[in-house]
């Protein structure tokens, strides 16, 4: 069975994307654990890991999801488990059991989790695991992340089976000679994939702890752009951004005229309404007809607008075209190197 | 310098024109003929500098110059030599000055007002404006004014915020021949308010009715407080104009969103028994039945009539006002049985049929004023070729004459010319008359309404632990916060004597657990942090914790998300709480108002509060007795008395917790708002569930 531990140095590097992406290259029987979760959701009491639900859906996981992760917290895991290496051990043992391959993946960064023995590093030293370093941002920040990488493992005993550059924009001629002479595998690199930046309406208003009053029928929308609307409607209407597809509208509730403009464009994906004012039903109405959802918050505009602006884009276990669309940009990458 | 009596603003005992004019059509030559023509028995002055003689009167070139002494000056000169003139009077030792002038403070000239305001009060002399009309006034009598010149004396008292729809109110007062006792309008109150008037009125021994019309009141509270003080006998009718919009305020509590300034007049008036009318029509309707009816004995209402159909809309009009029918059939028979025909009905409304003439209706009416048990009535008339209406007319007349005094009766005739004269005619007499059922009806109700009981109660005494909510406002004003911390909020609840869940701040999982134990499941889990103020938004309030599991995961969750969406907020605990069953949620809430003070807030609580914005507001202090119509009066009350099988609620125990929160608001002037919401209340008792209490700290 092979086990891999996704890992970088830097946060939102891409590392549930590549997990994926080799996850379905290594094909056969995948599991998958996360032991220090940072991407929750608490729904229904229960606290779970986006990206371990996501992997639970895609693989058809058996195992409870609640085994992916010991916790998100320092002290939860420290209430919960006397013996933390243990645990991790015994969880490793369940969820590799029958098991071609197993996906590990990381903390945030090589940081996270130290204390505990849940950084990546550590999982990878305790676990017997090789590393699959996901690095990403500008060339610079890749170079240091790489050295630092580097030198933490080395330091550790945890070798970098290889390493993998996502999200590019730019040259990078350079981190790949310093992969090189570093005497790294480069798996290959992955583009920028904008879709990867949608978010669905619904997850939107799970992030925001909004109330949908209207348009449930339209969670399921696709949001890609922002715009808030605080100007007079004839000036939102000549705006740019208003003109753009897939677009999610920051308003006061008590904007009647902007909501109604909002929803009669077809390019709408969803509005948020603020300051906890509820539109008249006719315009509540008017959103279940078009299907498009309107989300109240409390927050005022600008606090809205900053908040949504904070939610990071995720995978989520029905977005088939981003799953595919990432099946497509990681097919090209080497898994050869992972396999010795 | 002392100031003078307002008396002399209303029977000044000579008088000067400051801006007295030669050209008829001015209106200082309006003013001047006016005053001749209404009779005043003074010495009138005009005053203007080209001299010579106005209306036979000599024209003095300054008010110096006038050898006598001058109890009012009227200035009527532009606002540019306004100041001068008024600062000439104060010297002359003129009392009052009404500085009918405009473009001062409505036109944003604030200091020169303010100047005029100054010079006068350097030589004790008071002013009535500028902006205004004038005064008219029975006790001297003066008409004083620019408007109509024919004005009739009597009881009513007109005090207007408009001088232009105070000029058109001489007028249309004039029209409905209502006697006036004054009217004056107040302008831009630049000294004399209308709190000033009304307190002469209060005592002028002339009025009975006082008709207000305002825009703003800058000292609500101070209106309401001299209201109280009052003759019982006498009613006050106003119309507030200027609804303000409740626009979308980013304020902590729910009270403050949904308080419009419109609301608390409305509960202010309410309290202070000041009737509102929503029109012109209705409030000079009102104010002609309120001085012309007595006191109603009781609240059995006899509709007499001479048509079914217009019977039928009176019965629907009462019901509408929440006028009460007599509907004892065995009084009705008795008393209407010999004189309605076979055809009639005596069973309220009581059937005269079409052929009815005067001596029916007076046999009919004789009746029913002599009837113990029938306390008003309305006395209806469908015009018909069969009977003449000169008999009707003075049936009615003598009706009004030998029982108006003892028995409200209010008449309305529909038909044609002939009943339209009638009603003028009866106008003319004093006597309540209308054109239309529904205004007769409207003119009942609001008698009853200025004559219901407002008995004053008695301030319980109440226990609560001042120290301890002492303690908690000057820790989070020592903090430099204003806003107290959810359980901060609770502790001043129980400090106050109300109902609060057992709950505990926590600060980390091992407590967290101890404590859901200790308190027992099922618990809610709430961030506490002063930099949080809409824990919902952020995932910082889970609800329905069953176990030791999920109180950890929850307590992760909720750091976590705190974390992530307020990186910068101060996290002091998670607050574990008991989580009680489902009730009637309501919401109780004090706003400070800046006209009223503490205005105190009552209605259906819970997440939908700020969508049905069913809550209804008094001013504070406020009794149980007011508290206690103040429940009624949420259109959702119906879910606290029961409905569809349920059990009626708590309803004495609301009345306690809106108590106990106005002692609280008034102990601690330094809260500004306050909300609980919800109070869940159950059949027997309620539950404060969440509170929210804001401070005003002085720097």
């Amino acid at each position: 069975m092979k086990k891999l531990v996704i890992a970088s140095a830097m946060p939102k590097a891409g590392k549930t994307t590549v997990a994926l992406g080799i996850a379905k290259k290594m094909g056969g029987k995948i599991g998958y654990m996360k032991p220090l979760g940072d991407n929750q959701i608490y729904k229904k009491k229960r606290l779970v890991d986006y990206d371990a639900a996501l992997f639970r859906d895609v693989f058809a996981i058996e195992e409870p999801i609640d085994d992916f992760t010991l916790g998100f917290y320092h002290s939860k895991v420290l209430h919960a488990f006397p013996d933390v290496k243990k645990e991790l051990e015994e969880r490793y043992n369940r969820l590799s059991s029958g098991k071609d391959f197993l996906i590990i993946e990381g903390s945030e960064d090589f940081v996270r989790g130290n204390s505990l023995g849940l950084d990546s590093i550590s999982v990878a030293s305790q676990l017997n695991a090789d590393i699959l370093l996901v690095l990403s941002g500008d060339v610079y920040d890749m170079m240091d992340s790489l050295s630092f990488a580097d030198w933490a493992t080395r330091n550790k005993g945890v070798k970098i089976a290889g390493a993998v550059i996502d999200k590019i924009r730019e040259d990078t001629h350079k981190i790949e000679k310093e992969i090189e002479e570093r005497g790294i595998p480069l798996l290959g690199s992955i583009p920028y994939i904008d879709e990867l930046d949608i978010m669905k309406a619904g997850y939107v208003a799970d992030k925001l702890f909004a109330r949908v009053v209207a348009g449930e029928g339209g969670l399921g929308n696709r949001v890609r752009n922002i715009l808030i609307a605080a100007l007079s409607v004839p000036e939102i209407l000549r705006h740019p951004d208003f003109k753009k597809e897939h677009k999610l509208i920051i308003t006061g509730g008590d904007r009647s005229d902007v909501i109604t403009a909002a929803l009669n464009d077809t390019g709408t994906s969803c509005v948020v309404l603020t300051n906890n004012i509820v539109p008249p039903s006719n315009i509540l109405a008017r959103a279940d007809r078009k299907n498009i959802p309107l989300l109240s918050i409390r927050s005022n505009t600008y606090t809205s607008a900053k908040k949504v602006e904070n939610i990071e884009s995720i995978i989520l276990p029905d977005e088939k075209e981003k799953i595919e669309k990432i099946r497509e940009a990681t097919e090209q990458l080497d898994i050869k190197p992972l396999m010795k | 310098m002392t100031e003078a009596d307002l008396k002399y603003l209303f029977s000044p005992r000579h008088v000067a024109v400051v801006g007295a004019s030669h050209r008829e059509g001015k209106i200082g030559y309006t003013v001047m003929k006016n005053i001749i023509d209404s009779g005043y028995n003074g010495k009138v002055y005009p005053v203007n500098p080209k001299g010579g003689e106005i209306l036979g009167k000599k024209v003095y070139r300054d008010i110096l110059s006038i050898n006598g002494s001058v109890d009012l000056a009227l200035i009527i000169v532009p606002a540019s030599i306004a100041v001068n003139a008024v600062e000439e009077c104060a010297k002359k030792a003129v009392k009052f000055a009404i500085v009918i002038t405009s473009g001062f403070s409505e036109i944003g000239n604030i200091d020169a007002e303010r100047e005029m305001v100054k010079k006068a009060r350097e030589h004790g002399m008071r002013i009535l404006g500028p902006n205004v009309f004038g005064l008219y006034s029975a006790s001297a009598p003066i008409n004083a004014t620019f408007g109509p010149s024919k004005v009739r004396p009597g009881n009513i008292a007109v005090i207007s915020q408009s001088g232009a729809l105070g000029i058109a109110m001489i007028g249309k007062t004039a029209e409905e021949n209502m006697g006036l006792s004054t009217i004056v309008s107040i302008g831009n109150k630049a000294d004399i308010t209308e709190a000033d008037i009304m307190s002469y009125v209060f005592n002028d021994d002339i009025t009975k009715v006082i008709f207000l019309y305002i825009e703003g009141l800058e000292n609500g509270r101070e209106l309401m407080e001299l209201v109280k003080k009052k003759p019982d006998n006498m009613k006050i009718v106003a119309i507030k104009a200027g609804k303000s919009k409740v626009g979308a305020r980013a304020v902590a509590s729910h009270t403050g969103s949904l308080a419009g300034s419109d609301k608390i007049f409305d509960a202010a008036f309410k309290q202070a028994g000041i009737l509102r009318a929503e029109s012109l029509e209705d409030g000079f309707n009102w104010v002609a039945t309120l001085a012309a009816c007595p006191k109603p004995a009781g609240k059995n209402v006899v509709i007499i009539t001479n048509g079914g159909g217009i019977g039928v809309l009176a019965a629907d009009a009462c019901e509408k006002y929440g006028v009460g029918l007599m509907n004892d059939m065995e009084v009705l028979n008795k008393t209407f049985g010999d004189v309605i025909p076979k055809f009639g009905s005596y069973k309220n409304p009581v059937d005269l049929t079409g052929q009815a003439g005067g001596d029916d209706y007076k046999e009919a009416l004789e009746k029913a004023l002599n009837e113990e048990d029938i306390h008003a009535i309305i006395a209806l008339y469908c015009q018909t070729d069969m009977t003449p209406l000169e008999p009707l007319k003075n049936t009615f007349r003598e009706m009004q004459r030998k029982y108006g005094n003892r028995k409200p009766i209010i008449y309305s005739l529909f038909g044609g010319e002939g009943t339209d004269k009638i009603i003028e005619e009866l106008k003319g007499d004093g006597i309540p008359a209308f054109y239309d059922v529904e205004d007769a009806v409207s003119s009942l109700n609001a008698l009853y309404k200025a004559h219901e009981d407002g008995k004053k109660e008695k301030r319980e005494s109440l226990d609560i632990d001042e120290s301890r909510i002492k303690k908690v406002i000057e820790n989070v004003a020592g903090d430099g916060r204003t806003q107290l911390l959810g359980t901060e909020a609770k502790e001043v609840m129980v400090a106050v004597g109300l109902d609060v869940p057992p709950f505990k701040v926590v600060k980390n999982i091992e407590h967290a657990v101890n404590t859901a134990e200790e308190i027992g499941y099922p618990v809610v889990m709430k961030v506490i942090s002063e930099d949080i103020v809409h824990k919902t938004d952020i995932g910082g309030v889970l609800l329905d914790i069953d176990n030791e599991k999920e109180v950890i995961e929850g307590y992760e969750a909720i750091i976590r998300n705190c974390r992530q969406y307020a990186p910068n907020a101060n996290i002091r605990g998670v607050e574990i709480a008991k989580m009680v069953p489902d009730g009637v949620e309501t919401i109780v809430g004090i706003t400070t108002d800046p006209s009223f003070g503490k205005v105190m807030m009552f209605g259906l609580g819970g997440i939908y509060v700020e969508v049905l914005k069913d809550v209804v507001f008094r001013v504070a202090p406020v009794s149980k007795r007011e508290i206690s119509k103040m429940v009624r009066e949420i259109n959702s009350y119906s879910l606290l008395t029961g409905v569809r099988g349920e059990s009626r609620k708590d309803i004495d125990s609301v009345i306690d917790t809106i108590y106990r929160i106005g002692i609280l608001a008034d102990k601690f002037p330094e809260i500004s708002e306050l909300d609980i919401n919800p109070l869940v209340v159950y059949e027997k008792g309620a539950k404060v569930l969440d509170a929210r209490i804001s401070i005003e700290v002085k720097k």
